[in-house]
This record gives structure tokens, C-alpha cells and sequence, in this order.
């Protein structure tokens, strides 16, 4: 309340030197607030994420050149032994099978889905708001509800799928107990999930573009399909880029639904990363093992972000 | 204001008070089968308390026994583990090389020792046993038992009270009972199995097979026996078409609920549930014999944890002595379906009553005579996942039945390397 402004006085003019002193020492520790500022700011923040990231990962990778499990309940620094068994166990390579089969099922189809609806919804249409909604709601419940959901329609006999199925002449598939289907399954549910998500990135970045480029190109007869290529897709270019980047990383972090869902079977073919990681650690306690892998899989997923970064980066210059 | 903290502060004593006076106890349970089967663990817990004032047990809902054990093990490596826990039969061998169980012995003696063992079912004792002593209160015990659904037996023309007894007349009744339509594709099923390790095992069993060494550190799954065994199981989904290939635990006893499939094998602990769900006629039936009359038993018991205080592991043995006492064993069979422990629960005039209305509860116990061990060892997740993967590989007809378990046996004598001293 009493707070006033100390008016600037030149030191010089000053009677006693000890005031001068004073006042010096209180600037400096003003400057040095100034300085540390920022750093107690962020310190909340650091603190965090050193404690639930930084520290994990380095801890994951010291864990994963001990041997420790069962057989070897004290734990014995064995190096690269966990990596290499990772590298000779042909689990391990199915399970990196699966989840590229995963990638490569799920990432085009979201992208290619998401990228249509966010189009379809860029444009003033009636009821916007309820396709906006409609397409975005299953982003919005939890994995574990909608695993549970689909494993219900994805019954053999009476759930939804088969049942329709049926009365069109399909055959009865027990979706998610079968070999070929179970994957696919899986990734339907995956698709289903996250277009939703996708679409609303890719809309921000419709939003984006000037406007004036298409009226320009309206005025030049240019045909909806040109606009699109010659427009649209290059200028959504760096969203475009970054949505299939996020989704990789997605399809690599999948494991809610294979969770809930297959338990990773039948016999291994829906035993995605994260599952495995999973498994390894807590069913079967196998922490060294269960760290490399999972040392691997953070390399990997650091591998394809600092691309798309990278990436990510030239293309917002160029535009 | 301050008026209001004061006043939450009081309450909070007031409430927390008899606490203060009991001994507290944290447990762990599993629920693996379909039911209401938590309200009916909490029921055990909210009548041990009317009976054990200075005792309260905070009851922890797991999951299933594989997720209740890995609460467990994570709660053991942040050094705050159960003071007591329902855990596999099979798990004994782990919780022993993690080393973080009591054996029982002490408490046994003082109840009357083998006295007081010798009533519960000798079977369920003696796969809680290792190195001589008692390591837990046998709990949640079952055998698979053979579900039909009469109904549907009429329907095929057989006999709804001659259920089959035999392999082959296993596969003849379920020829019988498949219906197909014009594309010969099953829209209902002889026969559902879920396809887990631990139904093999029963036929394995029968075969005259065995599964593992009594020193669990051997596995015998690559013997003949099993291998045939196997072979039957394939043929009947893969060559006859009269079961389904995979089918998890939920959805098979689901299935039969709904009338889409004549017979099931699956465990007893599923009755209550069958009992309250399925709109037709049902019987249980004993599993077929082939070259002899033989079941695996699964199932549980109370562990009692090595960090816990001694007055901790008192009021734990109080505890689950309390829940395997005959009178909470026959509530248990008649809400669950898993079989009283006890010899002396059958005696029970509520467990009579109600075995005279529902003869099927008596099935799983009058099979345990011909009841055997399930397939245990060292690392047995490590195990286990390896036969169900095997075993899912081979219905798959990715491998034959004998290439199958030889490669699983291969993988499991791996695993079991580092045991073999």
C-alpha cells in the first residue's frame, strides 16, 4: 500500500557512500532475482519431468544391463546380454513384425480417413457442429470403455459384426481369436479411436490457409480436384507430416486394447511393444529384459521424433 | 469458519478411533471367474469383523490371479507387500523364490496339525505343500467339471441324463450336437473349451500323461501322452469342426449361457453363475475318462507374507482360518461354485438344502478322487505363456501337434536352465 517508486538518484549526489553501498548491493540482488527468475519458473515443471521422465529413462537403461528375475533375484551387471537376447529371440522379432504390420494397417487409413472428414468438415455445412462432435466423440472415451465396447461387437456368433454379417451370407469370424483377423481387429479399433484426433489437428491446419489462394484459383477455372493438389495438400504438408509422425508413435504405444482385448494371443500375433514390455516385467518379472526392451523401443520412438522434427521444421520454412 | 475444521477434526477422531484399538491387516483376493464373486469375498470380510472386533482387514480387489499376482510382486519390490493374499496353487514356487511367504506349519500345529488338516480335501492341501511344509490355506479351489445344457441334448435326439463319459463318446455326442447350416458352417457348437493350459492338462491327465517334476523344475510336455492328447483336442475343432478353436473364459461360459453350445468344460467356479444365467435345463457331468479318470485341480489359497509383523501374521491366520472354517466354505460353494475346502462344510444342513435343490454342486467334489496336481515349476508365467502359445500355435495348425510341444518343451527347459542344480 505504502509502496512507493524509489526515484532514480544519481549516486554521485549522494551524502554518505554507505547509502550508495545499500542501494548497490539491493540492485545486484535484484539482477541476480532477475537472472534465477526464469529457472524458478520452470523449476515446478523440471522437477516433474525429471522425476516421471528423465529419471525413468535413465534408470530403465541401467536396469536393462543387469540380468534380474527369478532365477536371479540379486541383481548381476551382465552388460549387453538382455539386447542380444532380445536380438536372437525370434519373440522378440515377431513382436517388431507385428507392430510394423500394426503401423502399416493403421497409420495410412487414419490419416487418409481424418484428412477426408476434416475436408468435409472445413466447408459451411448444416449441423456442423454434430459431425464435428459425431466424429470426434471416440477420442473422447477411454480406450479401456471402448475396448470393452468392441469386444462385444467383435463376438463370435452374437455380437454385432457377425451377427449382421451373418444375415448377408458372411462367414461367422471369431474376430479376435483368429490368427489373420486378430491384428486387423485390433487395428480397426485403433483407427476408430484416433481419427477423431487426427481430424481436428488436420483441421487447425485447413484453417490456416489463406483463403485468397483458392479465390485466385477459382478465378483461374482451376477445378476442385486441382485446388486440392495444388493447394490444399502442399500447404497442409508440415500438419500432414506431423499427424503420420504422431500416429506412428501412436501405433507404437499402443497396448490398452491388446490388453483388454487379446492378451497378445492367439499365439503371439497381436503381442504388440508395449505388451511385450509389459509382460516381460510384471507377469513374468524379468526387469533386465523387460528394460532393454523397452530402452529399444524408447530409441526407436526418439529416433522417429527428432525426424520429424527435423522434418517438420524445413517444410514450415519453405511454407 | 474455524468453528467447521474443528468440528471435521473430531469427526475424523471419532471415526478413526476403533481403528486405532484393531490391528490392521491389508489382503489381496482375486476374482477370476464370471459372477458376483467380490460382493461374496466381502461378505467373509464384513462377517469376520462381526466376529473379530480388534481385527479389520482392508480387502484389495486385484484382478484376476495373474494381475492379483503382479500387484503383489509390485508391492513387494516397493518393500509394502499384502500381509496376506489369495494366490495360485502354482504360484507357491514363485512367492518361494521371491522368498516372501511364512510357511504355516506353526499356526497348523496349533489348530491340531494334521488333525486339522485332515479336513479339508487331501488334494487341495497337498499342492500347498513343498520341502515338507504347509505354505497356504487351500481357497477358491476348483476342478473343471462338463456343463450340458439338456435342452439342446433333447433337441439332437440324445439322451439329456446319459452324458458322455468316455473320449470317443465326447466326440460322437458332439457330432451329434453340432448344427450347421447350408454352407456347413457351425451355428451351434458341440462342444466349448476354453483354450487354456490348464484344460489341457485334464486330458493330458486322462492320457495318462504327466506334466511336470515334483521338484518343479522339469516339464513333461513333450511326452506321448501329451502330445496325443493334444492331437485329440486339434481334431476336435481343426478335423470334426465340433468346437470352436479359441475361445478365452469369459466368452465360452457366455456362450453357453446364451444356448450356443450343447456341453462346456470349464471350471466349477462358474456354477453360481450358470445357475443364475442360463434359461434352460443344464446338468454337470464328471470329464470323460480315456485311459483313466483324471482332472487337473486349479485354484488357490491364503499366503501369509514374511515382511508383515507377528501380530500382523496372527491376525492374518485368524483371518484365513476364519475364511476356510466349513461354515464360510458351504457360503462360498453355494455363492460361487468353487468347492468348499472342507469335508465337514458338506455336512452342513445349509450346504444339504441346497445340494438337494442343485445336485450339480456336488459334481467337482465327488471328482476330486480322481483330481491331480496342475502343471507347476520355477518361473511358471514364464512357463505357462509358453504352453498357451504353443498350444494356440497348434489349434492354429501353424505346427503339428508333436512339433508343437517339442518346440514348447525346448523353450521351457530355457527357461528352467538356471534352476537345474
Amino acid at each position: 500500500m505504502n509502496r512507493t517508486v524509489e526515484p532514480e538518484v544519481p549516486a554521485t549526489i549522494l551524502p554518505a557512500a554507505g547509502v550508495a553501498g545499500v542501494r548497490e548491493e539491493v540492485r545486484a540482488r535484484r539482477r541476480a532475482l532477475a537472472v534465477a527468475r526464469p529457472y524458478l519458473y520452470i523449476l515446478p515443471t523440471f522437477l516433474f519431468l525429471f522425476v516421471f521422465t528423465h529419471y525413468p529413462i535413465l534408470k530403465t537403461f541401467y536396469l536393462s544391463l543387469f540380468r534380474w528375475n527369478l532365477a536371479t533375484p540379486k541383481m548381476e551387471l551382465v552388460g549387453a546380454a538382455n539386447y542380444v537376447q532380445a536380438w536372437s529371440s525370434p519373440l522378440f522379432w515377431q513382436v517388431v513384425q507385428n507392430n510394423v504390420l500394426f503401423a502399416l494397417g493403421t497409420v495410412p487409413i487414419s490419416l487418409a480417413l481424418a484428412l477426408m472428414s476434416a475436408l468435409l468438415i472445413n466447408q459451411r455445412i448444416r449441423g456442423l457442429a454434430i459431425y464435428r462432435a459425431a466424429l470426434f466423440y471416440p477420442t473422447m472415451i477411454p480406450m479401456a470403455a471402448a475396448a470393452m465396447i468392441w469386444l462385444w461387437i467383435l463376438t463370435p456368433s452374437y455380437g454385432l459384426v457377425n451377427f449382421y454379417g451373418r444375415s448377408l451370407g458372411l462367414p461367422d469370424i471369431h474376430w479376435l481369436g483368429h490368427s489373420r483377423f486378430a491384428l486387423a481387429a485390433l487395428a480397426l479399433v485403433g483407427i476408430w479411436k484416433r481419427v477423431g484426433y487426427y481430424m481436428v489437428i488436420f483441421l487447425a491446419g485447413l484453417q490456416v490457409i489463406p483463403e485468397h489462394l483458392y479465390e485466385a484459383a477459382i478465378l483461374e477455372g482451376a477445378s476442385p480436384w486441382q485446388r486440392f493438389w495444388r493447394i490444399t495438400f502442399p500447404l497442409l504438408s508440415p500438419t500432414t507430416f506431423f499427424v503420420a509422425i504422431m500416429a506412428v508413435i501412436d501405433s507404437f504405444q499402443a497396448i490398452d486394447q491388446v490388453y483388454l482385448m487379446t492378451q497378445g494371443g492367439p499365439g503371439n500375433h497381436t503381442n504388440l511393444f508395449i505388451f511385450y514390455i509389459y509382460q516381460n516385467a510384471f507377469r513374468f518379472f524379468d526387469m533386465g529384459y523387460a528394460s532393454a526392451v523397452s530402452t529399444i523401443l524408447f530409441l526407436i520412438l526418439l529416433g522417429l521424433t527428432v525426424l520429424a522434427f527435423r522434418m517438420l521444421h524445413r517444410r514450415v520454412h519453405y511454407a | 469458519m474455524r468453528g467447521k475444521a474443528w468440528f471435521l477434526l473430531l469427526l475424523l477422531v471419532a471415526t478413526a478411533a476403533p481403528a486405532w484399538a484393531a490391528t490392521e491387516i491389508k489382503f489381496y483376493y482375486p476374482v477370476h471367474l464370471t459372477g458376483p464373486l467380490v460382493k461374496e469375498v466381502e461378505a467373509i470380510v464384513a462377517d469376520f469383523h462381526k466376529a473379530n472386533p480388534n481385527i479389520r482387514v482392508e480387502p484389495v480387489w486385484g484382478g484376476n490371479y495373474w494381475q492379483n499376482m503382479q500387484k503383489t510382486v509390485a508391492a513387494l519390490q516397493a518393500g509394502t507387500p499384502p500381509d496376506v493374499a489369495v494366490h495360485l496353487a502354482i504360484d507357491v514356487v514363485t512367492l518361494r523364490d521371491l522368498d516372501a511367504v511364512v510357511p504355516l506349519d506353526e499356526f497348523v500345529q496349533r489348530e491340531g496339525g494334521e488333525k486339522f488338516l485332515g479336513d479339508f480335501f487331501p488334494g487341495f492341501v497337498s499342492d500347498l505343500k513343498a520341502d515338507g511344509k504347509v505354505w497356504a490355506i487351500p481357497f477358491q479351489r476348483s476342478t473343471p467339471i462338463l456343463y450340458i445344457n439338456k435342452d439342446l441334448f433333447r433337441k439332437a435326439g440324445l439322451d439329456p441324463n446319459k452324458p458322455p463319459t468316455t473320449w470317443d463318446e465326447l466326440l460322437a455326442t458332439a457330432q451329434k450336437a453340432t448344427v450347421r447350416d447350408a454352407s456347413g458352417q457351425a451355428t451351434q457348437w458341440g462342444l466349448t473349451i476354453p483354450d487354456d493350459p490348464w484344460l489341457l492338462m485334464s486330458f493330458v491327465l486322462q492320457n495318462g500323461g504327466r506334466t511336470h517334476s515334483a521338484d518343479f523344475k522339469k516339464v513333461y510336455i513333450a511326452e506321448k501322452p501329451s502330445v496325443e492328447a493334444l492331437q485329440f483336442w486339434a481334431d476336435l475343432a481343426n478335423k470334426h469342426k465340433v468346437m470352436p478353436r479359441h475361445r478365452t473364459f469369459p466368452e465360452s461360459v457366455q456362450d453357453f449361457a446364451a444356448g450356443k453350445t450343447a456341453m462346456l468344460i470349464h471350471s466349477t467356479g462358474n456354477l453360481r453363475f450358470v445357475r443364475d444365467s442360463a434359461k434352460f435345463e443344464w446338468g454337470a457331468a464328471f470329464l470323460p475318462r480315456h485311459k483313466k479318470q483324471a482332472v487337473a485341480i486349479g485354484g488357490a489359497g491364503f499366503f501369509i507374507f514374511k515382511k508383515a509383523s507377528k501380530e500382523k501374521q496372527e491376525a492374518a491366520w485368524q483371518f484365513a482360518k476364519f475364511a476356510a472354517s466349513p461354515e464360510m466354505q458351504a457360503r462360498w460353494n453355494i455363492g460361487s461354485g468353487y468347492i468348499a475346502t472342507r469335508m465337514s462344510a458338506f455336512e452342513l444342513p445349509l450346504m444339504r438344502d441346497y445340494a438337494s435343490k442343485l445336485p450339480q454342486v456336488l459334481v467337482a467334489r465327488d471328482q476330486l478322487p480322481y483330481a491331480l496336481a496342475e502343471m507347476s515349476t520355477h518361473d511358471n508365467q514364464k512357463v505357462r505363456e509358453i504352453y498357451r502359445v504353443a498350444f494356440q500355435e497348434v489349434l492354429d495348425e501353424k505346427y503339428s501337434a508333436e512339433e508343437g510341444m517339442k518346440r514348447a518343451q525346448a523353450d521351457m527347459e530355457k527357461v528352467l536352465a538356471p534352476y537345474q542344480k
